[in-house]
């Protein structure tokens, strides 16, 4: 279906815009919170995002072009149903009300590159007020929650002083200084303030108070030594986070057909229960297969070329995150796939994995649905370069054909690893991903 | 003393050949032409009386003795040459046998000149010092200054000017006021002669009596010694600038060259024989053959040598 | 110990050095008359054939000297005044800075040049240059630059000792600044720098009088807690780059202070070190407190404000500190 996307009023004295660069082009297809296009309004400069996934049929207002606010801009051809959040077609100049549902334990709606500085800010998104259109949080307002001494002045970074020793230190001890806040003149960051930094514990001020620190005596806690499972996971979780860069696509689903289909399924074999996530690690092959480009590890020298899918699950044993491996899933039947996962989860479990059942791969999925978990994004295992993040299928409002519906939704939120793919291509992955997930016939065909 | 300007003329010939095919790098300023008054002026002077010359310098340290090979070495560079590679054609001295060097900043050797005169009279040594300069160095502020001092405290300094007519493309006398630079003796106090330059017995005995005079604790005498030279200011200097016709240098070459006119005078008047002359050429010849030969076999200097001797007690202070 | 001033240093410096070495003499413009109380008793010691009157000749007479220091001679030239040099500049660097190295080593030139700087004294342009700065961008040349009168003494001792030409700026502010003076005899290495005040926060680097300034200004700045160190490098050429280095690591700040004229002053020679070799431990930006780059004015609420000042470098340091 058709959706008028209309130029968005970002703050109250907002009266037009300049669209300063489209993103996209005419038949393109569109991530829903891919940016799309860029503003200059009042002197800031400001990146828009897709406000659905679909295909941008229209530029109706060139770039260069100043236009009042609510003005068409683009007309966009929604996927399939089209998300809730979508700008609704409406006359009115105020600024477009959040949809309704935004639920409370959702990470909220956010820009690709508001996430990342959140991420690296360690800023909640929960607490950011968003300024994008449909209450969408931008890199702008994570930094002006985050008070990191990057001041929210229109998509434009102030550099913040670091004096030489300070950068020196941070070279030693591999700390990223975009984390660091700095305690000199200016908000300068002195040495003392890299040397006395700690990872992960620093949450930004303003966002979050951190909790207040109990003097060691005071026994509100109890030092428990690492387990080399610990370790492992806080290393390479680290070191994901550090080296590869992630950016993040999100589909929202419809799975009642994935859901009938299952149930059909069980029926006829009940002794060989297929679960939601079989399917989603059947899909995740299938369009890894679809989208060859997507199925690559980066290294220094060159890009691995896959030429099957080894898919990775997430499993939560007791001591820690494990991620044993299907391999070849996309020549497995659902019951052989969710043989196999049951399988591997109960070892990983007891522990009773081999190396070579956890280490490798192509993709990971990672599933929080059973613990309600509407939405989340993950962090890639390396040697990974995507992992699909799933969420709970809900029974949610749904457009179609311009009338309300319910389907059963279910939030997937792709992370990839920039360096070996690149935005069209991941699209493309979770856009075959989706139709596989949303038409489950085809993945026997 | 023919052998002496012998070994200038065929090293110079030879140096101006080298410099043609590039084995000499930078310039080269040949002396051909003025052997008389080079070797009539340093054959007066004991080897340990001083000696400093100019950019011209290839002929002053020949002509006060020195060997050839140290000089060859140095105008093609090698680590064997005199100033161990780091001074080049202006540069050439042996200070066994001068011991004040060749500068090239014209003038800038009169005071010195005067200097190490007074050295010695301070040390109470006989020694005097001899300074060869140009006629253009004759108008530089140092050859005021220095004569004045070597006059007023009576320093035993022979100034002989090199006049061969020309500072570079310059006449002398579009700049000089004075028809001879000797003429500006009177104005220190101090004996001015002039001689012809060419003829290098007239040279010496005025350069002897001027010797005798310093030693004799007498002062400074100002020789002006009449000369010229064959080739151009310096060996690539391009075009011609057209301040001399080749007229001029063929009627000196013809009629004024020191060689053919001291050959001419000792073969007549002195009874030497033709075939010991042409001997001498032959020997001198292969000297710098030999020279030359030595220049070519020895290696060049370590780009690290750069960096001693700008300091005796530790090298340049590279960061 | 004695007290002595530092001319008396001077003057003591040259007359055991005469004793010692017959080579020694001095030349220059009204020595024998003694304007300075430099040469007092050198005459009637060592009689006019080693104190001599030059005439008013500065190239011809570094000329002589020259040729008489490369023949076994230690001549000391008197200039008088800094600017007085000038004349004497071909001389100075075609012929002593050069001729060791021209001549690969065949022989060196082991004289001394001595001038006083005054300045801030309504002399105006052409008689108030401190140029030391200039000769530090010539290899082969030593200068000292002393700051007091047991520094001038051990300095100039060691250059007259010297084979290589050296240059001594003697800053007239200094002339009556008195030091203990040890009966024995010593010789201040050259290259060696001193740290005249030991501290924490920043190095004040300071040449010749400058250092009575870095200090002064170190115990005002001492008061608001801020601990200054203050470096002495004696001679800057050689420099003493590694103890310059070193206090610049320590405190991470860095401020030169050096009364030549700023462009491509002394003060710009350490800070480009600083800047270049010590830059990770730098805590702040070098800075620099040195004369205006204008000619000098006769007129006193003209002149006076151009000169470093103690207050100038309490603010240098505190630049350092923001």
């Amino acid at each position: 279906m058709l959706i008028e996307f209309r130029l968005p009023q970002f703050g109250m004295g907002m009266s037009d815009g300049t669209i300063t660069k489209w993103f996209k082009a005419e038949g393109d297809l569109l991530v829903e919170g891919e940016t799309l296009l860029e503003i200059e309004a009042a002197k800031t400069t400001v990146e828009v995002p897709a406000p659905v996934g679909g295909r941008l049929k229209q530029i109706v207002v060139a770039a260069d072009m100043n236009v009042p606010v609510q003005t068409v801009i683009a007309l966009i051809e929604g996927e399939g149903a089209a998300n809730s959040d979508a700008t609704p077609l409406a006359e009115e100049a105020d600024v477009p009300t959040p949809a309704a549902e935004v639920a409370e334990a959702a990470k909220p709606k956010a820009t690709p590159l508001a996430r990342r500085a959140a991420e690296a800010n360690g800023v909640d998104l929960g607490s950011v007020q968003g300024s994008g259109p449909g209450g969408r949080i931008c890199r702008d307002d994570v930094h002006a929650a985050s008070g990191t001494g990057q001041a929210p002045d229109g998509g434009k970074r102030v550099s913040v002083q670091v004096e030489p020793r300070a950068r020196r230190a941070a070279r030693e001890l591999g700390i990223d200084l975009d984390r660091v806040t700095g305690s000199g003149p200016n908000g300068r960051i002195v040495e003392a303030d890299v040397r006395s930094w700690k990872p992960a514990s620093t949450a930004a001020p303003s966002a979050i108070p951190a909790p207040s620190p109990v003097a060691a005596s005071g026994a509100t806690f109890k030092e428990v030594p690492h387990s080399k499972m610990r370790q492992i996971i806080a290393q390479r979780m680290t070191e994901s986070k550090q080296t590869v860069p992630h950016f993040y696509l999100t589909a929202h689903c419809e799975i009642d057909a994935l859901l009938a289909a299952r149930a059909r399924i069980n029926a006829a074999f009940p002794d060989e229960k297929v679960s939601v996530n079989d399917f989603v690690i059947k899909a995740v092959a299938s369009a890894l297969m679809k989208v060859p480009d997507a199925n690559v590890t980066w290294t220094d020298a060159a890009m691995q070329r896959h030429s099957v899918a080894d898919i990775a699950m997430a499993v939560a044993t007791e001591g820690g995150l494990i991620t044993p491996i299907v391999r070849g899933a996309e020549g497995k039947t659902l019951r052989t796939i969710a043989a196999e996962a049951k399988d591997l989860a109960g070892r990983a479990r007891n522990g009773g994995l081999s190396p070579r059942e956890y280490k490798g791969g192509s993709a990971s999925v990672s599933n929080l649905g059973m613990f309600g978990v509407e939405e989340f994004s993950a962090i890639i295992n390396p040697p990974h370069s995507c992992i699909f993040a799933v969420g709970a299928g809900l029974e949610k409002p749904v457009v179609r054909d311009g009338a309300l519906a319910v389907a059963t939704v279910m939030t997937v939120t792709l992370a990839v690893d920039h360096r070996a793919v690149d935005g069209a291509v991941a699209a493309l992955l979770l856009s075959r991903f989706k139709s596989f997930i949303e038409e489950p016939l085809s993945l026997l065909a | 003393m023919y052998r002496r300007m012998r070994r200038i003329r065929t090293f110079e010939d030879r140096a101006e050949e080298v410099h043609r095919n590039g084995e000499i790098p930078g310039t080269c300023h040949t002396s051909q032409g003025q052997e008389g008054e080079i070797v009539g002026a340093c054959m007066a002077l004991r080897l340990d009386d001083y000696m400093v010359g100019n950019h011209r310098s290839h002929g002053h340290p020949i002509g006060k003795g020195a060997k050839l090979d140290g000089l060859m070495a140095e105008l093609l560079a090698r680590k064997t040459g005199v100033c161990s590679g780091k001074g080049g054609s202006m540069h050439l001295a042996d200070f066994s046998v001068g011991r004040l060097g060749e500068t090239s900043i014209v003038g800038s050797g009169i005071p010195v000149a005067a200097g190490a005169a007074l050295g010695a009279k301070m040390q109470g040594l006989d020694r005097v010092s001899l300074c060869f300069f140009g006629d253009g160095a004759s108008n530089e502020g140092t050859f005021h200054e220095g004569i004045n001092m070597a006059a007023n405290w009576k320093l035993p300094v022979i100034f002989l000017c090199e006049n061969n007519g020309y500072a570079v493309s310059t006449p002398i006398g579009t700049t000089a006021a004075v028809e001879n630079i000797a003429d500006r003796a009177a104005g220190y106090g101090i004996p001015g002669v002039v001689v012809d330059g060419q003829d290098v017995l007239a040279v010496y005995e005025v350069v002897s009596e001027a010797v005798r005079r310093a030693r004799a604790g007498e002062g400074p005498t100002l020789v002006e010694a009449k000369t010229y030279r064959y080739l151009d200011h310096a060996a690539n200097m391009g075009r011609d600038l057209g301040y001399r016709t080749d007229d001029e240098v063929a009627q000196w070459r013809a009629t004024r060259d020191p060689i053919a006119l001291f050959d001419k005078r000792i073969t007549t008047d002195m009874g030497i024989k033709e075939a010991d002359l042409r001997q001498i050429d032959d020997e001198v010849l292969k000297e710098v053959d030999a020279a030359l030969d030595f220049a070519r076999s020895s290696p060049f200097p370590d780009a690290r040598e750069a960096f001693s001797d700008v300091y005796g007690d530790r090298l340049a202070a590279v960061a | 110990m004695a007290t002595k001033t530092f001319l008396e240093a001077i003057r003591d410096a040259q007359y055991e050095e005469m004793a010692r070495d017959p080579a020694v003499f001095v030349m220059g413009e009204d020595v024998e008359s003694n304007m300075f109380g430099t040469f007092s008793g050198l005459m009637e010691e060592f009689g006019p054939d080693r104190v001599r009157n030059t005439p008013i000749a500065e190239a011809g007479m570094t000329g002589v000297a020259i040729g008489a220091a490369m023949v076994g001679m230690r001549p000391i030239v008197d200039y008088t005044m800094a600017p007085f040099l000038y004349p004497a500049f071909d001389q100075i660097i075609s012929m002593a800075a050069k001729t060791r190295y021209l001549y690969g080593g065949q022989g060196g030139v082991p004289v001394v040049l001595r001038s006083n700087m005054i300045y801030g004294n309504g002399n105006s342009a052409q008689h108030s240059d401190r140029p030391y700065s200039m000769f530090m961008n010539m290899p082969g040349l030593n200068i000292i630059v002393p700051s007091s009168a047991y520094e001038m003494k051990g300095l100039l001792k060691t250059a007259i000792r010297n084979n290589d030409p050296v240059l001594s700026f003697e800053d007239v502010a200094l002339w009556s600044s008195k030091s203990e003076i040890p009966e024995e005899e010593y010789l201040i290495p050259f290259g060696v720098a001193d740290i005249k005040r030991e501290g924490e926060d920043v190095t004040i680097f300071a040449i010749g009088a400058m250092v009575n300034l870095a200090l002064a200004a170190a115990e005002e700045l001492a008061k608001e807690g801020v601990s200054c160190e203050v470096i002495d490098p004696r001679t800057v050429a050689p420099l003493d780059r590694a103890a310059i280095l070193k206090s610049a690591r320590k405190t991470g700040r860095f401020v030169a202070v050096d009364c030549s004229f700023e462009a491509c002053s002394a003060a710009s020679e350490v800070c480009a070190l600083v800047a270049e070799q010590a830059f990770w431990d730098l805590r702040g930006p070098v800075k620099r407190v040195t004369t205006m780059n204008t000619h000098i004015p006769f007129s006193p609420p003209m002149e006076k404000q151009l000169y470093p000042s103690v207050e100038k470098v309490i603010d240098a340091v505190r630049y350092t500190l923001a």
